[in-house]
């Protein structure tokens, strides 16, 4: 048996205190009811004779003292509220979701249904832990319940990835590594999400036990799970714009509202377009200004963000073209949004001659025969290895299906005829691509290919440098192939060791070299993969209350005591 | 200011059911009224007593001329003189008397005149002496049937007193030197103090004795239970009791030796008593006194 409300010194403290405060109490002057009477002659004898026989005067009614006694003793085993544990070795551990990851209620809604499940459970050999980037007992076992809230209300959701099938299994694993002897049965209680591995489930070892608490959606405000967010290049074609896509799920089927964006705190006033599918709604912004600003979606009236997203940076570039380039050249260059012909104060300069003012530039040699491409860039090895990692993106692939050598120079065939093109790269104080222009001409058929428009749309932009959006990354997941050092939002160098690591938490983090990385939450399963827990019944939460039946023996004794009264046993 | 109206205390028709009572005493005083009590006295009543001799100057009206005739010696016949019986009466107008519902003075005070208007009707003196802390004369012994609304009208023109000392009352009773007769003693006989004293006074009376003992159910079984502060109504004495049965047990039993103390004394000095219940009528139990039509003293 265990006490729900009170610690057990507290109520064996409080028995001896309720019998002494009942003993003080009945020892304590009776307030009479005054009556004149024809004659006390009697009565005095009456009293004389008693008085004669009890031993402590006024402490007349023992069988009075025995009833209030016990009445008081049963009203305080209810109000300590005892418990018959079905399993009174087992060990309870509720572990709540500390992540972001909404499961249509809201924190206040878990908070609830936790503390009715407490209600439910004897204080000891219970623990509450929130399983946030960080675990966190909230309330140990033997800790009042009464702690939880307060403990609670500091912390909020945190958008990180999901741990708790980490935890879970850590804790199998614990488990099965206790000997037998000590082991004690655990029974995990998760609050926050309805799923886990299904190879993790088929684990656990036979003396632990994984329910999930249904959290009943409680508060007017209906919780709004973001399914998805997402952007793309926008319809309208205006290339310094994106559209939006955002996918809620609410909880609660009241009326909905379009959800509310800021852009870099800004309030963002768009009319999305809306539909539902499959119970989801599905809102489309357009046009919103890709400038590199962080854009925040809210909804359902609350003051903390569902998500968020980093948009591109998405300029114009002023590019300057020389006189007597290819007629297909320019149209591609005309036919690009993103770009503009400008005759002074260039971003980017395409032409013929070898001009050396500063400004980057793609130069096409006429002079030169030889089918290579050279590439001047100015961040040395790491720099080169970026730069062979984005030969895709510009397009290269599809000029030379084969790899480029490995000593800086590769070599590319120039569609149909076999002609070998090598790529070069070298270091240099500024970024620069030279270029035969005989490549362009008919002796070639780079011009016809499909990567002809996409090589110099990417060239020009690798040559201005601008990083249209942070290379994004999964939170919660180990960061490879970025040896750059890592620092926070508040500027805390993540990685002091170069150990491979993991961003804990969704957000931007800045590279040593000032480039921004997005960490994001990502669905890292697929719905085959995990299993559905089996919900939590409250009567098996691991304890009977025994309230029913001390309330009855106290009605009991009263009865018993009314019978003695009218009886005239009592006074 | 008069505890009592007289028209509400007595009512014509309670007075006329009286007049089927009668006192009788066995014998009275010498040196009374002629009445219509049996006295020691050789007289001139109507009832014949015995016969004695002749001697010079008694009077010859009383001589038996037929003994004389039969035996030729000259005989008086004795006749037994017939006197009046005084009638004391004390009712108690103590401050307990008035305190519950009904007030116990009231049924003292209709017996007083019940037994007044009996003895009135039938020519005996009847002398009011109401007490309290000490007794008071209201009505010297007088006779008369036409003076019962007198006796009424000073009966309801009593008010309460104070405590009860019924010791003193019937000593400045006894100091007062009244022909014996019949002393009627109304009153519930709760003496602060007890009744040892005053039992022993009313002994020493050269009266008869007729105890008239005004109670109520609740007396002998207080239907009381818990805690109370219980006042004395004459002493102001206050006493705290936690009512159990135990304490109602002990109740009882002092109640019953009080009762007993005082049947006791009556059977011992041949006095009558008559416990009254205050709360019913009083004729029917006035009626069980007077069993065959009259109460002997």
């Amino acid at each position: 048996m265990s006490l729900l409300a009170l610690s057990l010194p507290l109520f064996l403290l409080g028995i001896p205190v309720l019998a002494f405060l009942l003993f003080s109490l009945h020892r304590l002057r009776i307030r009479h009811q005054r009556m004149e009477v024809v004659t006390t002659l009697f009565w005095q004898e009456a009293i004389e004779e008693a008085r004669a026989r009890v031993l402590v005067q006024r402490f007349r009614h023992p069988l009075v003292y025995a009833f209030l006694l016990l009445i008081s003793l049963l009203l305080w085993s209810g109000f300590s509220d005892p418990r018959l544990a079905s399993d009174p070795k087992a060990q309870s551990l509720i572990l709540v979701e500390g992540a972001r990851v909404h499961q249509g209620s809201t924190p206040e809604d878990a908070l609830a249904a936790v503390q009715d499940l407490l209600s439910e459970m004897p204080s000891e050999g219970r623990s509450v832990i929130w399983c946030g980037a960080r675990e966190r007992t909230l309330l140990a076992s033997g800790e009042h319940a009464a702690l939880l809230e307060a403990r609670w209300q500091k912390l909020e959701p945190q958008a990180t990835p999901s741990h708790l099938a980490a935890i879970v299994g850590r804790l199998a694993r614990q488990q099965r590594e206790t000997p037998l002897a000590t082991r004690l049965p655990l029974h995990l209680i998760l609050v926050g999400t309805e799923t886990l591995p299904k190879d993790l489930l088929s684990r656990l070892p036979r003396d632990m036990s994984v329910q999930r608490l249904e959290v009943e959606p409680r508060s007017t405000r209906a919780a709004i799970e973001l399914v998805a967010l997402g952007m793309a290049p926008a319809s309208s074609g205006a290339w310094n714009r994106v559209d939006l896509l955002l996918r809620l799920r609410a909880a609660l089927a009241n009326p909905k509202s379009p959800p509310r964006l800021e852009l870099a705190g800004s309030p963002v006033t768009a009319s999305p377009s809306h539909r539902v599918e499959d119970g989801v709604d599905r809102y489309l912004f357009t046009d919103l200004p890709a400038e590199g600003q962080l854009l925040q979606v809210f909804a359902g009236g609350s003051k903390m963000a569902l998500g968020s997203i980093l948009l591109p940076k998405r300029r114009v570039l002023q590019v300057q073209v020389e006189e007597g380039l290819p007629p297909e050249l320019l149209a591609v260059l005309e036919a690009d949004p993103g770009l503009r012909l400008v005759d002074s104060r260039p971003d980017v300069r395409i032409g013929t001659s070898t001009v050396t003012d500063g400004v980057p530039h793609l130069w096409l040699d006429p002079k030169s025969r030889e089918p290579v491409f050279r590439f001047t860039q100015t961040e040395g090895s790491r720099g080169e290895t970026s730069l062979r990692r984005r030969f895709g993106s510009l397009g290269l692939d599809g000029i030379d299906a084969e790899d480029p050598d490995v000593d800086g120079a590769g070599a590319a065939k120039s569609g149909s005829q076999g002609v070998q093109v090598r790529v070069d790269i070298r270091d240099g104080s500024r970024r620069s691509i030279q270029m035969p222009l005989a490549l362009l001409g008919h002796g070639y058929n780079f011009v016809q290919s499909r990567v002809f428009p996409l090589f110099f749309a990417q060239a020009l932009r690798w040559l201005t440098a601008v990083e249209e959006a942070p290379r994004r990354v999964a939170a919660g997941e180990i960061l490879r192939g970025d040896p750059s050092a890592r620092t926070d939002a508040q500027g805390v160098r993540l990685d002091p060791v170069g150990a491979s690591f993991y961003l804990p938490r969704a957000g931007l983090y800045q590279r040593a070299d000032g480039a921004v990385l997005a960490a994001s939450l990502l669905s890292p399963m697929d719905d085959s993969e995990r299993a559905v827990l089996p919900p939590l019944q409250l009567d098996s939460a691991g304890s009977s209350s025994m309230l029913f039946w001390i309330t009855l023996l106290a009605l009991l004794a009263l009865v018993a005591e009314w019978i003695l009264v009218r009886t005239g046993r009592m006074p | 200011m008069p505890a009592f109206d007289s028209k509400d205390l007595f009512d014509p028709k309670f007075l006329q059911s009286l007049s089927r009572l009668h006192l009788r005493a066995k014998r009275v005083a010498a040196g009374g009224r002629h009445a219509e009590q049996r006295s020691r006295d050789m007289g001139a009543g109507i009832e014949f007593k015995d016969f004695r001799p002749y001697t010079p100057g008694d009077d010859f009206r009383a001589i038996d001329w037929t003994i004389y005739q039969r035996l030729g010696r000259v005989f008086l016949r004795l006749f037994e003189e017939q006197e009046d019986l005084p009638v004391y009466l004390m009712p108690d107008i103590s401050r307990s008397l008035f305190l519950e519902t009904p007030p116990r003075a009231r049924s003292g005070l209709r017996t007083a005149l019940a037994l007044a208007s009996i003895a009135l009707n039938q020519h005996d003196s009847v002398g009011v002496f109401p007490f309290s802390d000490q007794m008071q004369i209201l009505l010297r012994p007088q006779a008369g049937s036409g003076r019962i609304m007198r006796f009424a009208k000073a009966l309801a023109g009593l008010e309460m007193g104070k405590h009860t000392n019924l010791t003193l009352s019937l000593r400045k009773l006894d100091s007062l030197r009244l022909r014996p007769g019949l002393l009627v003693l109304i009153s519930d006989f709760f003496e602060p103090g007890g009744l040892d004293t005053a039992l022993e006074q009313l002994g020493r009376m050269r009266h008869k004795l007729l105890l008239v003992q005004l109670l109520r159910p609740s007396d002998r079984d207080p239907a009381l239970q818990g805690d109370y502060e219980l006042v004395d109504c004459e002493t102001g004495q206050a006493a705290s009791v936690s009512i159990t049965p135990t304490i109602r047990d002990r109740y009882r039993k002092a109640y019953g030796a009080f009762e007993e103390q005082l049947t006791g004394f009556a059977r011992k000095r041949g006095a009558g008593l008559l416990q009254m219940d205050v709360e019913q009528e009083i004729l029917p139990q006035l009626s069980g006194l007077f069993e065959t039509g009259s109460y002997v003293v």
